[in-house]
This record gives structure tokens, C-alpha cells and sequence, in this order.
């Protein structure tokens, strides 16, 4: 009798560890499936390898050079830029002094890398000046070309911020921040022209 | 005590299973370097002009708005004198690029000129024109006129003229992508595929798609790939 329950307290044993081994394997299996699927997901994800691309239908020795193609391409800058479009909105509301000079000291970055955006009361608090001229004026005052586009005659604001500025840089180059900046406004519209850094044009 | 072990070893099997995500690549340039790069490059000598074909493309920040954070698809041509000149779709924030007003990061056709001087340098960032990411492509080229001028062209039209590179002739060209963020975010910036073309003149007046070389900063958030001379294709893979 002892013998027999021995035997059966045996088997029940091993039936308990055959489950778990069935179960443990069919887990395995569906950890394996949804990894499988996590790969598949990831390679998705990846860009999907892609052929050679065509090379352009234009090129410098095609580019416009009639007078129809020229046009176009400076009436759509004139549509989305709006110091190059002839016409002007309501000196009523041009640019304030006021404005321009917040906006400009918003652009300021704090001193060392890696930049953050000042506060909005460190900004306020920065050392700005700011004049009215004409882009031509200004554009000869620091021995720089006219934009074509834009009229020599055109009003603008010029702010220079006595703040941290940081340059578009050239890959592998060191970056370049500098503790002034001058901008460029064109005053009938609010349009940012022009951004020197390292500039201080107004003093 | 079987059935707790049997919920143990299952957890333990599910886990293994599910397998462990890969880790982003965490080398960011942003700190010691200022900007994350991922281009195509060629270098020569007496170069005298400088042709780019970019497309129009979503790239994204990722870090919201902040007076410094961009990421960029541009050209360069960098000087003798080593100033250099730059043309391309600026993606950036909106105030920071033209006060329009919308609160938004928004993207801006620029062109640039950089004096010599290294970190002593001064540069001059010319807004050409707002655009929206459409996938229309623009033609930007930078043309040797004289001296130190050199014409600056979008789509053929002239809208600009470069005086202050020292610069007559170019030694290095460079095509594809820059990011900079309001800190060392790793892989925030994104991209579209799309693909850039350019092409060099070299000192005798002749055009030609240059042989180029890689530059890819890890952890940009982008990469790219080069199919041939003057080609770079923005966050694509060999078949």
C-alpha cells in the first residue's frame, strides 16, 4: 500500500514537471514569435533600402537664365517674403521700437554650451539699442550687397543685443557663439531680413 | 509552492522571449562639437562655383522652440581663406526666423556668409523666403564674380552677393544635414528620405558632379547615405 502511494505520489511528481516543462516551452515559443515579430517591427521601422536616385532634370548649366524663368522665381519669393513684395501695409502698424527690441533680445542664448533659452527677465534685462534706416543705408554702413530683391528705400529697424548668438557652422568645424548679435527688421512688416552674429552695428 | 514557481519561471521565460530593445546610441555631439552633422564632402582646390539641388522636406527639432535649436539641409562652400558660404532650408524657430508670429518652428530658405577667423568669426544669415515643407525642390548656387564676390542664386534668380569670405576661390564642398538643439537631447532631430544633389566648378569653368566622402555625426536623430558622386539621400540604406 505504501509502495503503491510511493509510486503514484511519483507520477503525480512527474506530471507536474512535465507540465511546467510544456508550459515553460510554449512561453518560450511565444516570447520567441513576438521577438521575431519585434525584429520585424524594427526592420519596418528602418528605412527601407532604396535604389539610386535619378539625378536631377536641371543642373548649373541648364538653370534659368531667360528672363520668364527669372520672373517667376522672384515672384514667388515676393508672394512668401514679404520685404521683397513692392507693397506695404498701413503705417499704422509697422513695428515699434518697443517690439522690436523684445523680439530681438528673445533671440538671445545663454553664454556656454549647451545653449538654453534665457528667462523672459534675463532677455528683458539685456543691453539693446535699436534705429531706424533704410536696408540700402544700412547694407553700406557695414560694407555689405543689397539683397536684389528688396528696395534700397525700404524702412527697417536695425537692433544689435548685447547677448549670446550662435552661427550656422560648417560640419567639422568648431561652433561658433558670439556675445552680439544685430538683426534686421523690415519695418512695415515684422519680417526678420538679416541676422549678424558677432555684429554690433548700433551702439 | 509549484504553482508559484510555475508563475516565476514563466515570467522569467516571457521576459527572455520578448528579447531587449536596442540602446540609442548615446554619443552626442551637441556639447563640445555645438552642432550634429550628417553630409556628404568634397575636397578640392579652386573651386569657383557651387551648384545645390534640395528639396523641400520634413525635418523636425523634437526639443520645441529655443532661441539657438535648428536642424537644417544645406549646402557649404567653404573658403581658401577658410570663411565660407552656405545656402539651404532652415528649419527653426519662427520668431527666431522672421517674427511671423505663429508661435511654431517653421521653415526658411537662408543663405549665409561667414568671415575667416574660426570661433573669431562673424557671419551674416540672410533669410531668402518662408516656405513650407512640400517636397518642391530649389536650385541654390553660389557663383565666383570677382575678388572676393561671389553671386548667390535660388532657382536661378539672383538674391544675394557675398562679399566679406576672403575667399575667391573653394578647397571643400559639403552637402546634407545640421541639428542643433537647446541641449544634448540624443537622436532628437528626424528626418524625411529624400535626396541632395550637387555639383562643383572647378578653376577652368567646368561643372561636375564631385566624388565625395562621408561625415556622419552619430546620434543625430538622422543619416544618410551617398549612391554616387554629387548625391547624398537623407536617412536611406543600400538595397
Amino acid at each position: 500500500m505504501e509502495q503503491a502511494h510511493s509510486v503514484i505520489s511519483k507520477m503525480r511528481h512527474s506530471l507536474r514537471l512535465a507540465a511546467v516543462v510544456a508550459v515553460v516551452g510554449l512561453t518560450s515559443l511565444v516570447g520567441a514569435t513576438v521577438a521575431l515579430g519585434q525584429i520585424q517591427s524594427a526592420s519596418a521601422a528602418t528605412p527601407t533600402p532604396n535604389p539610386p536616385p535619378a539625378k536631377p532634370p536641371a543642373s548649373p548649366q541648364a538653370r534659368c537664365t531667360n528672363v520668364a524663368c527669372t520672373n517667376a522665381a522672384r515672384a514667388a519669393r515676393a508672394a512668401d517674403f514679404p520685404p521683397a513684395n513692392p507693397s506695404m501695409p498701413n503705417r499704422s502698424t509697422w513695428l515699434t521700437r518697443t517690439t522690436v527690441l523684445d523680439r530681438a533680445r528673445r533671440h538671445a542664448e545663454t553664454a556656454a554650451s549647451p545653449n538654453r533659452p534665457l528667462s523672459q527677465a534675463d532677455a528683458t534685462a539685456l543691453p539693446a539699442a535699436a534705429t531706424e534706416t533704410t536696408i540700402g543705408q544700412f547694407d553700406a554702413s557695414q560694407g555689405i550687397a543689397n539683397d536684389p530683391d528688396i528696395a534700397a528705400t525700404r524702412p527697417v529697424w536695425v537692433v544689435t543685443v548685447h547677448g549670446w548668438a550662435s552661427a550656422l557652422t560648417l560640419p567639422g568645424r568648431p561652433a561658433i557663439q558670439k556675445n552680439v548679435y544685430t538683426e534686421v527688421y523690415d519695418e512695415p512688416t515684422g519680417t526678420l531680413i538679416l541676422r549678424g552674429i558677432g555684429i554690433a552695428a548700433v551702439s | 509552492m509549484w504553482s508559484a514557481m510555475t508563475v516565476l519561471i514563466l515570467m522569467l521565460a516571457g521576459v527572455v522571449g520578448m528579447g531587449t530593445p536596442a540602446l540609442a546610441d548615446m554619443n552626442c555631439y551637441y556639447g563640445p562639437r555645438g552642432h550634429c552633422y550628417s553630409n556628404a564632402i568634397y575636397n578640392g582646390s579652386g573651386l569657383t562655383g557651387l551648384w545645390g539641388y534640395l528639396p523641400r522636406n520634413n525635418t523636425t527639432i523634437n526639443t520645441g522652440l529655443s532661441a539657438d535649436a535648428h536642424i537644417s539641409n544645406e549646402i557649404w562652400l567653404n573658403m581658401d581663406g577658410d570663411g565660407y558660404l552656405e545656402a539651404g532650408t532652415v528649419n527653426w524657430n519662427d520668431s527666431h526666423a522672421y517674427d511671423g508670429g505663429c508661435g511654431c518652428q517653421a521653415y526658411d530658405l537662408v543663405w549665409a556668409d561667414t568671415t575667416p577667423g574660426g570661433r573669431q568669426a562673424q557671419q551674416w544669415q540672410h533669410v531668402i523666403q518662408h516656405v513650407t515643407p512640400n517636397g518642391a525642390k530649389d536650385s541654390f548656387e553660389f557663383d565666383h564674380a570677382s575678388g572676393y564676390d561671389w553671386n548667390v542664386y535660388l532657382n536661378g534668380s539672383q538674391v544675394g552677393h557675398s562679399t566679406v569670405t576672403g575667399g575667391s576661390s573653394g578647397n571643400e564642398m559639403d552637402m546634407g544635414g545640421e541639428y542643433a538643439s537647446v541641449s544634448c537631447q540624443p537622436a532628437y532631430g528626424s528626418a524625411d528620405n529624400f535626396d541632395d544633389w550637387a555639383e562643383v566648378r572647378d578653376s577652368g569653368g567646368n561643372w561636375f558632379y564631385p566624388p565625395i566622402h562621408t561625415y556622419i555625426d552619430s546620434n543625430c536623430g538622422f543619416d544618410g547615405i551617398s549612391y554616387g558622386d554629387g548625391e547624398w539621400s537623407w536617412n536611406k540604406h543600400t538595397p
